[in-house]
């Protein structure tokens, strides 16, 4: 994770032409801090060391009862951390899942928690990662917002608004200005 | 066992001469030795119109398995299929889009609600499904395969199927297989340069 984790804070250094060592500690406290802001615009929480931001809902085509959340998160702390479970209020129920393709076959695989390693982020991002919502207690419609709270290993919740939104060509898969485009994941 | 050659992007920039900024192997595609005829097979569209192999005769098709309560990969390839489509707007003539067929291989699940779904992301999309019997016919002729899991405690069971988009011609027969996620310009561009050398090859003939 350590790769990640220079992406990550170069990605930073690179998108706001700051002039910092490239020692990694003092580019991460950059990179926290410029998140920290950038969550604060798009109503991400940061409650403790790991936080969310860009979480997302693509508008699921009507009638469909399954549906998926995208975000990054991040742990900033010095402890590895991870999630074990997820809920939102607006859904009969949640849970982590992957999807991949194993011989050519689309496999979706649950997962009982996903390691946030210490200074480090995940994406949960389509075609990979992602929150799978069941059962949608009133239809999601474009601009609404899914609560989620994640729940840690350590006891503690995350809470989350994902904006309810198309997908489309600005669709996060490909935006790397943050350096969270986890390659070949 | 029919032969296939693995042709990454990177041969058609040797091919083609498609300049330098193009990325290596961010397309994959698998051509059969010679074109492969689709199997006979009934199924229905999402208007209730039946869904043969004639449907696939006289246009290009790009065709994905799927289903439609599958929350992340099948919407990401159906979307995905739209942004080809509409860079394909830019290289060929409207009537040579090709038509985008998916195939829901869950159809207790699929039939209710496959109108509204493709309509969502493309009007013109075609959804198609019915009886297991006939699925597996259409899946195995492109070459797919797909699997339905026991259901578990809550009734939910999963569905597993495969990844690629496969690409038929006006000759109704298979021509190349698709691995997903697709660049949208790079994918428009086979596609186009596809339509070309079919015309010419069948101009020759």
């Amino acid at each position: 994770m350590t790769s990640n984790l220079y992406k990550t804070c170069l990605g930073c250094l690179t998108g706001t032409a700051m002039i910092l060592s490239a020692q990694t500690v003092q580019a991460c406290e950059a990179h926290a801090f410029l998140t920290t802001q950038t969550a604060e615009a798009k109503t991400a929480s940061h409650q403790g060391p790991v936080m969310a931001m860009d979480a997302w809902v693509p508008v699921a085509p009507p009638g469909v009862k399954a549906h998926a959340a995208y975000l990054v998160l991040m742990n900033h702390g010095a402890d590895l951390r991870a999630v074990t479970a997820v809920h939102s209020p607006q859904y009969a129920s949640a849970a982590i899942h992957a999807s991949q393709v194993k011989d050519g076959v689309n496999v979706m695989q649950h997962l009982a928690q996903v390691d946030l390693p210490a200074g480090s982020s995940v994406a949960f991002k389509p075609h990979g990662l992602h929150i799978m919502l069941m059962g949608p207690k009133k239809p999601m419609a474009q601009g609404d917002t899914v609560d989620l709270a994640l729940t840690l290993d350590d006891g503690t919740t995350v809470a989350v608004k994902a904006e309810v939104r198309k997908r489309g060509a600005a669709a996060p898969m490909n935006h790397g200005h943050m350096g969270h485009d986890h390659k070949g994941s | 066992m029919v032969r296939r050659r693995v042709l990454s992007l990177a041969a058609f920039v040797l091919a083609f001469g498609l300049g330098a900024s193009v990325g290596w192997a961010e397309i994959r595609v698998v051509e059969p030795d010679k074109p492969e005829t689709l199997p006979a097979f009934a199924l229905s569209d999402h208007k209730g119109q039946p869904f043969t192999a004639e449907r696939y005769k006289g246009h290009w098709s790009l065709t994905t398995i799927g289903f439609t309560s599958c929350p992340d990969v099948c919407p990401f390839v159906l979307s995905n299929i739209v942004e080809v489509i509409s860079q394909m707007t830019l290289r060929v003539h409207p009537d040579k889009l090709p038509q985008v067929v998916f195939v829901g291989v869950d159809p207790g699940r699929d039939a209710p609600v496959m109108a509204d779904y493709v309509a969502h992301f493309d009007p013109k999309f075609i959804g198609v499904t019915g009886p297991h019997e006939e699925l597996a016919k259409l899946v195995t002729g492109i070459d797919g395969f797909y699997r339905i899991g026991k259901a578990k405690k809550d009734g939910d069971y999963e569905v597993q199927h495969s990844a690629s988009v496969i690409v038929t011609g006006p000759d109704g027969q298979v021509h190349a297989k698709l691995s997903p996620p697709l660049d949208p310009g790079k994918v428009a561009e086979y596609l186009a340069r596809k339509q070309i050398a079919y015309a010419r090859a069948q101009r020759s003939n």
